[in-house]
């Protein structure tokens, strides 16, 4: 029991890896202009269109995002809220940026597993040496 | 002992990485010959040859909305609601009944089925919903309608709330589920719509806390009030009923659009129920044609005896006026 609870809190301690949201940047409303491709035509329900694409612009940087990942309007428009902010956030906070901050403990993990391959390879060119194998 | 276990892990290492070799090489033959076969105009067999082919087909069928026709179907196929995967998973083959199922339902959409009703499902905000002919398809528009009642019901004390007209039961379904501590009653004149209401609520696990009745809204009665009515009833004017799509006018309920001479047979039954049902200072929020929102204003000032007053409208993301918000004085 005890043990399986110091498993719990250490993955817990691991998922949560020093990733700093404070400098990320809000939306202010008014700053936003968000338009939506669906054509000319009456709309409501005298159309049916399956297209949702919203196009949001940021005015005050002019990043302009489009999304039509989803079928449904919603779900495109917090989409689109949610990659603006990124962008916003690579932009402002560059290397200090959520998605730079991830970047950069990926690449820790990458080299920290190329060392060890290395030490491995290292070990076996010894053996190899050693035991006269070589080819 | 280090040296026989380092000779050990190399060992088992040097023989992993025989098989992956081998293993690869299996894979690379058949890639080859994969490739030798689906070159040039042999049969469909890729995700791919299927979103081609019948993009081609459906364009020279004239079949609207030719390319998110067939990217649906593949969606769908490939149990996921994002076009996105069909293009993740281009290069996949598919099984012979996957095949059958897509011509199948690339059929019906060349018959002009609306591809909602061909897959049998479609989002409507966080939800997916069943939907089968001839039960209205939600449009986009009513997903802004939701969330004007959304603030509304946010920034006070609402408990219980009726939708006429619920068809597949989306308005009432997407509220309930953002708002655990609500209940809501729905109603519509057709038993398929209502039959329809009722397997989506079930499939989402609301139906606990929504009602549905199968009647007509003028001959509705209930035992108790509300604090909030929503509804999307039909409302294209009669004259404009013969400019509809041909998916719509084929395959949906055209009682679930047709209102009357002026748009305005339900939304007159409507505004009835609001004066009877809604509690004092309870909303009514309403989807209508742009012309409308002038002509009920016009009607709630005209009519004092119905309690009721035009609070103001909402544009929808045309930029036109499809909303209405009436209160109960």
């Amino acid at each position: 029991m005890l043990t399986s609870v110091n498993r719990i809190c250490f993955t817990f301690v691991r998922c949560k890896h020093k990733l700093d949201y404070s400098k990320v940047p809000k939306l202010v409303d008014s700053e936003l202009l968000e338009q939506h491709v669906r054509g000319s035509g009456p709309g409501g329900q005298a159309t049916n269109k399956t297209s949702n694409c919203v196009v949001l612009k940021h005015l005050p940087t002019g990043i302009v995002i489009k999304c039509h990942e989803s079928r449904s309007l919603d779900q495109n428009r917090k989409k689109a809220r949610s990659l603006l902010v990124t962008k916003l956030d690579n932009l402002i906070n560059k290397e200090n940026s959520v998605e730079a901050q991830a970047k950069l403990l990926d690449n820790k993990k990458t080299t920290e597993m190329e060392r060890k391959r290395q030490k491995r390879q290292a070990l076996k060119n010894e053996w190899k040496t050693r035991e006269n194998l070589i080819d | 002992m280090f040296r026989t276990l380092v000779r050990r892990c190399v060992q088992t290492q040097c023989k992993r990485l025989s098989k992956l070799s081998d293993l690869s090489h299996v894979e690379r033959r058949s890639l080859s010959a994969n490739a030798s076969t689906t070159g040039g105009n042999s049969k469909p067999e890729t995700v791919e040859d299927m979103l081609k082919l019948w993009f081609k087909r459906f364009s020279d069928a004239q079949v609207y909305e030719p390319l998110e026709s067939i990217a649906n179907i593949l969606a769908s196929t490939l149990n996921s609601n994002k076009i996105a995967t069909v293009y993740q998973e281009r290069d996949r083959k598919l099984s012979t009944v996957e095949m059958k199922n897509i011509i199948e339902m690339c059929k019906k959409r060349l018959q002009r089925m609306p591809i909602q009703y061909v897959i049998g499902q479609w989002d409507f905000r966080e939800l997916t919903l069943k939907l089968r002919p001839p039960v209205f398809i939600p449009r986009p528009e009513t997903e802004i309608l939701v969330e004007l009642a959304l603030n509304d019901i946010k920034s006070r004390d609402v408990t219980c709330i009726l939708e006429p007209c619920c068809g597949s039961g989306a308005i009432s379904l997407a509220l309930l589920n953002l708002l655990p501590g609500l209940k809501a009653v729905a109603c519509d004149k057709s038993s398929k719509a209502c039959e329809l209401t009722e397997e989506n609520a079930s499939d989402l696990k609301l139906s606990g806390r929504l009602e549905v009745q199968q009647c007509a809204i003028g001959d509705i009665e209930l035992k108790n009030k509300f604090d909030l009515i929503i509804s999307n009833p039909p409302y294209v004017l009669s004259k404009d009923m013969m400019d509809l799509q041909a998916e719509i006018l084929l395959f949906e309920d055209l009682e679930a659009l047709d209102g009357g001479l002026d748009g305005l047979d339900v939304v007159r039954d409507i505004l009835g129920v609001a004066t009877t049902y809604l509690n004092r200072s309870g909303k009514l929020f309403l989807e209508v044609d742009p012309s409308h929102p002038e002509l009920i204003a016009n009607l709630l000032t005209g009519s004092p005896s119905l309690g009721l007053k035009f609070e103001r409208s909402h544009k929808d993301f045309n930029g036109v006026a499809r909303f209405v918000e009436i209160i109960k004085t």
